[in-house]
């Protein structure tokens, strides 16, 4: 037990006021006793940093998957009051709209037979790895596009269903992206990127559905038992790590400006209302919106080739879901009984609206958002139902993956990619990765147990568990 | 090697040291380039960098975020880079090759340089500094 912490529930933990010099609000993090011994020091001093600035409501919150990063921790989630509150690329990361999407097929894993072909053909359609550039040509207008109106860019220009838009968080684009703040850096970076998949953590993964929890909700959410799926993890590329970049420097100057003590200069922020507070804003929205699209464009890729390959029609591989895991919007949450509009960050976390909200797919209003969990390399992937108890102590949040335990640097020295690579050829899982130093890097051993941290969302009831999916194959930068 | 890498959970870690400013800036070149770039040799590209900060702190930042934007605009992997200060501005020269997919993976993509823990500090052997790569 790390000192001047206490238990505040069965899985949640408070950070109190005077942990660290400055702090508005008490900070709560939800983790079990089993993953106490995963909690990292810098991590709580993070979530503590994240409870000094400027209008935060309540509580300066961390999920399960709670681990060191900048800024804030990952897996934090912070609401700031639009009075007089902050907006923060601290809060949200430099992959702005990293998320993950899923699409169901009507496939069973006895109709994918060998799955190398599939994997070839994908790996070969989508760009995956440094260096690699999109095979279209986006102008500058396109581009432009893309930023203000997200997936519904990429459905109109053939790249999608017409219902795609209605299964993403917030229709697949948020609105105020202002492409006035996206300097040209910024757009020499995104045209070139636009349905590439990325390296890193970043993956296309086959899945196959392997258990149901809720028949109710899987049925709402068009899910079935066996049933292969694609899961897709990536954010905005260079476009948005380079407003990231951009923004930092600008806000730095601003935070100053407004006379905002910052104990990590990562936290750079301005008010929401500020120009350079909305600055922020109308940029962050542009990559997110991109990474929407980015995302839409992979699907249609992997709907074309499974279509071809497998004589299925593209109509016949509808999307699940698409959620975002680094973003800040605007929302609207009860505060001590009052109505407010917020300014909600997430950082490695996820949104995960109860049944009811206005934001929620066809047929899941009386459900609750799907909410999709990529496991790591080789472990179970979840989807789980939003629930009014993440309303009511989270702003509407949940985890957002499995959380790392071990560094880079120690995965590489400690474990051998192509060693993985055979582990897990063995349980009927194929890996095509651009190294096997990526696969080393990434592999399961390197996360906590994703069963585990899904375990505890669902036991404090942040989101309930759906469905459980296992890996067939991957393909990652 | 004037640079070394500490444990860090989700991102890179790096501590750096230079006997003078101009060094510490040059190895937290060569800290990054052996991120991303383990296996690109200094040969016939080049790129020549030229930005102002008011700290040496915002100013190392900005330099290796160009440094990742160069590296992705022309899909090149740098080697080796020479830095010239003059109170708050920097010049530099990169020196690397074109990217090639085949040759040089294997290295690990840097999505941006955070300010998270970076403080340059004067020291006995010079100047020091943490730097935090977000990958």
């Amino acid at each position: 037990m790390i000192e001047g912490i206490r238990k505040a529930g069965p899985f949640e933990w408070e950070i109190p006021v005077g942990f660290t010099p400055g702090m508005r609000v008490p900070g709560r993090f939800f983790l079990s006793e089993e993953l106490m011994p995963t909690l990292e020091e810098g991590a709580l001093q993070q979530c503590a940093n994240m409870a000094t600035l400027p209008g935060i409501e309540k509580y300066a919150l961390a999920m399960p998957d709670i681990h060191w990063g900048y800024g804030f921790p990952i897996g934090g989630v912070g609401a700031f009051s639009i009075d007089d509150g902050i907006i923060s690329p601290g809060g949200v990361g430099f992959d702005i709209n990293c998320g993950v999407r899923l699409i169901a097929t009507p496939l069973t894993t006895e109709d994918l037979g060998r799955i190398q072909p599939l994997l070839s053909h994908l790996f070969t359609r989508i760009p995956t790895g440094i260096g690699t550039k999109s095979p279209l040509r986006v102008s500058d207008q396109d581009l432009d596009a893309m930023m203000t109106e997200g997936a519904s860019w990429a459905v109109n220009q053939g790249y999608g269903l017409k219902g795609d838009v209605t299964r993403c968080e917030e229709q697949g684009s948020i609105d105020g992206a202002d492409s006035t703040h996206v300097s040209g850096k910024a757009r020499a970076r995104g045209r070139p990127q636009c349905g590439t998949l990325g390296a890193g953590n970043h993956f296309l993964e086959i899945q196959s559905v392997e258990e149901i929890f809720d028949p109710v909700a899987a049925e709402a959410f068009g899910i079935a038992q066996g049933q292969v799926c694609v899961m897709i993890h990536c954010g905005s590329r260079g476009l948005g790590h380079q407003i990231c970049t951009d923004h930092i420097a600008i806000l730095e100057k601003a935070a100053k400006k407004y006379g905002i003590s910052l104990p990590d200069p990562q936290l750079a922020c301005a008010p929401i209302t500020s120009p350079d507070g909305e600055a922020y804003f109308g940029a962050m929205a542009c990559a997110a919106n991109y990474a929407w699209a980015n995302r839409q464009m992979i699907t249609h890729f992997t709907r074309e080739i499974i279509a071809r390959q497998f004589s299925v029609d593209y109509e016949e591989m509808p999307l699940i879901y698409d959620v975002a895991h680094n973003v800040a919007k605007f929302e609207e949450h009860m505060v001590d009984g009052k109505k407010k509009k917020l300014c909600v960050h997430r950082k490695g976390a996820t949104r995960a609206f109860g049944p009811g909200n206005h934001d929620l797919p066809p047929g899941c209003e009386e459900i609750g958002q799907p909410v999709l969990i990529p496991g790591s390399m080789g472990t179970s992937s979840f989807i789980l139902k939003g629930t009014q108890t993440a309303m009511d102590r989270t702003f509407g949040s949940t985890c957002h993956g499995a959380g790392r335990v071990l560094s880079r640097s120690q995965a590489k020295k400690h474990i051998d990619g192509g060693d993985i690579r055979d582990r897990l050829g063995h349980q009927g899982i194929s890996v095509k990765a651009t190294s096997n130093k990526v696969i080393a890097e990434e592999a399961p051993d390197a996360y906590k147990p994703s069963s585990e941290v899904v375990r505890v969302v669902h036991e404090a009831g942040l989101s309930l568990r759906v469905a459980r999916l296992e890996p067939k194959g991957v393909i990652k930068g | 090697m004037p640079f070394i890498e500490r444990d860090h959970t989700a991102d890179i870690l790096m501590h750096v040291w230079g006997a003078s400013r101009e060094e510490l800036f040059r190895e937290a070149a060569a800290a990054l380039f052996s991120i991303m770039f383990p296996s690109s040799m200094p040969r016939d590209a080049h790129q020549t960098i030229v930005c102002e900060a008011d700290s040496d702190e915002a100013l190392l930042s900005t330099f290796l975020s160009e440094i990742l934007f160069f590296a992705e605009v022309e899909c090149e992997g740098y080697a080796s880079a020479d830095v010239h200060l003059d109170g708050t501005t920097l010049k530099a020269d990169l020196y690397g090759e074109p990217y090639d997919r085949d040759r040089h993976s294997g290295g690990t993509e840097v999505k941006g340089i955070s300010r998270s823990g970076m403080k340059i500090e004067k020291t006995q052997r010079g100047y020091e500094t943490d730097i935090l790569f977000d990958v």
